[in-house]
């Protein structure tokens, strides 16, 4: 019997069958002005040719699935014919939630698996537990772990102990990467260029060009120097869909520091917008959100634990999600936390080689766990006693 | 050539009318939703004229009307019980009655630091609130552009 193991992010979705490797898959559906008619599914954003303007169709709202039409729409593209082809009947699914998911969308997911899709097993999971399940794997010696998930919607903080997540220390900050991307394209229309439709365009801009700062009034001082002195600006080219199709960053020694550019190609020239975007996960205060950081909160939800499990936390903190790839940003939570954190207890923050697909290798991890079976609820037990018994095996 | 005298933007803050608390806290909440926004454009479907009774060929029609009916109802089913959006599904959880740690007791709680202001024109470091809305401002070059684009446009 196959086990499918999908993580079901508001952005990707990293899906893949136990015994294979993992594909990262946009979880939503497209539209694009140039072909109007014709809804994109998932993967197939490659086949749109022009993808300026792309309107996007997300199941997710503030990270809850809310739209189960377009899920339904992608899953299908998923579990169809072109992708996993997958036997129902005979497939197991691992399927990941978020925190403190809502009663309503729980049940619609049991019928949708078990009615819809008639899963012969199923697993409800939140997508941290396959972390701290990764984690303990790789460090049996180890009891807890803290889990901080930064993510499209959200970024979440959760202490586990011994495999069971502690509820009374689960931190919600609500910034995520759509966060950031908005932020950005309205910092850059409004000092530059309009972008407000090019959620994509800028989202690789995003991820190719920003930085976490380790000392940030220091880079701010470096941002406003002129010419060749200031270090941290940057020309990006945006792609024109025609010539060029993918947009990238200048390497410095091509960058004009006076004048035009001879050539035809838009540029952005980003200064302090580098590091001032990924800033907002230190500091949602910085535009109005009244919330604290990742570091403070980190220290706030420790601090809500039994004292003598604290030094074990802050031992053993593992970064997961899409946000965590900022260069830098791994060395600045250690620094932050340092210097929150009292000086007696060793604090120690670990980013895996590959943060996004962290979960999902957890979830792999977890389908050949012998105990695996007493976990699943069958659909057989599902048709006898409804949604009862999936409330009661599931954590959520 | 004639040099033009420089106007100082703060000679016509007499003339000039202030906001009140409760307005710029109304108008930071909109700037803060519209940072939820999927997007900020319009669906492109939705600006094709809607296919009227001329684009149906009368030739299929009758065979596939049946097969579509039946699809119609299981579709309709689940779209009219999963069409709500968050704050709806929010509402429905009654989480004031669940015992904590729920939701809403999750949600990270202020920072006791104060905030940090930057000049909503060039993102740098800022000292200076601009009298009628309340916008940062770092230098008075950038005040002058803010007066001419951001300041007060878009007021509730």
């Amino acid at each position: 019997m196959a086990t499918l193991v999908l993580d079901n992010g508001a952005y990707t979705a990293k899906i893949g069958y136990s015994q294979e490797t993992v594909s990262v898959i946009p979880n939503c559906q497209f539209r694009s002005k140039t072909s109007r008619l014709k809804t994109f599914t998932a993967n197939q954003l490659d086949e749109i040719k022009d993808p300026s303007g792309l309107f996007y169709i997300l199941p997710f709202q503030k990270g809850y699935l809310v739209n189960w039409d377009v899920q339904r729409k992608v899953w299908d593209h998923l579990f169809g014919k072109e992708m996993f082809k997958v036997e129902f009947a005979d497939t197991s699914i691992i399927i990941t939630e978020p925190y403190f998911n809502f009663t309503s969308i729980q049940e619609s997911m049991n019928e949708i698996l078990f009615e819809e899709y008639q899963f012969q097993s199923a697993l409800r999971i939140n997508a941290g537990s396959l972390s701290a399940h990764h984690y303990f794997h790789s460090k049996p010696s180890e009891l807890c772990c803290l889990v901080v998930d930064s993510g499209f919607s959200f970024t979440h903080i959760v202490p586990y102990c011994r495999s069971k997540k502690l509820k009374e220390g689960i931190r919600r900050i609500n910034v995520g990467g759509k966060l950031l991307t908005n932020h950005l394209k309205e910092i850059i229309s409004y000092r530059q260029l309009h972008v407000m439709d090019e959620t994509h365009v800028i989202n690789q801009v995003k991820e190719d060009v920003c930085y976490v700062s380790q000392h940030f009034y220091k880079d701010m001082e470096v941002a406003q120097m002129k010419g060749e002195e200031n270090s941290v600006m940057r020309d990006y080219v945006l792609p024109d869909f025609s010539s060029i199709k993918k947009g990238f960053c200048k390497p410095r020694e091509e960058m004009l520091f006076s004048g035009k550019y001879k050539t035809g190609e838009q540029i952005l020239r980003l200064t302090n917008e580098r590091f001032a975007v990924p800033e907002m996960l230190f500091h949602p205060s910085d535009i109005g959100i009244q919330e604290m950081g990742i570091p403070e909160a980190i220290v706030h939800s420790i601090q809500s634990l039994p004292e003598d499990m604290q030094a074990h936390f802050y031992q053993n903190i593992v970064l997961t999600g899409g946000n965590t790839l900022f260069p830098g940003f791994r060395e600045r939570l250690e620094a932050e936390l340092r210097s929150l954190v009292p000086a007696d207890l060793p604090v120690s923050v670990l980013l895996p080689a590959n943060p996004i697909c962290y979960s999902w290798e957890g979830g792999k991890l977890l389908a050949h766990n012998p105990d695996y079976d007493e976990m699943v609820v069958t659909r057989d037990d599902y048709e006898e006693n409804g949604h009862c018994i999936c409330e009661e095996n599931f954590d959520i | 050539m004639v040099l033009e005298k420089k106007v100082s933007a703060r000679v016509e803050a007499g003339q000039r009318r202030v906001l009140d608390e409760a307005t710029r806290q109304r108008r930071l909440t909109r700037q803060l939703e519209a940072l939820e926004k999927d997007n900020f454009q319009d669906d492109p479907l939705s600006s094709l004229p809607p296919p009227g009774p001329t684009a149906r060929l009368p030739a299929f029609s009758e065979t596939e009307e049946p097969e579509k009916k039946k699809r119609k109802t299981r579709g309709d089913h689940f779209k009219q019980r999963f069409r709500k959006n968050f704050t709806t599904l929010l509402e429905e959880e009654n989480l004031s009655e669940k015992p904590e740690p729920n939701y809403l007791s999750a949600a990270a709680p202020p920072s006791p630091l104060p905030p940090r202001h930057f000049c909503c024109v060039c993102g740098f470091p800022s000292h200076y609130t601009c009298t009628t809305c309340g916008g940062r401002y770092c230098s008075s070059r950038c005040l002058c552009t803010h007066r001419e684009t951001r300041c007060l446009k878009w007021t509730l």
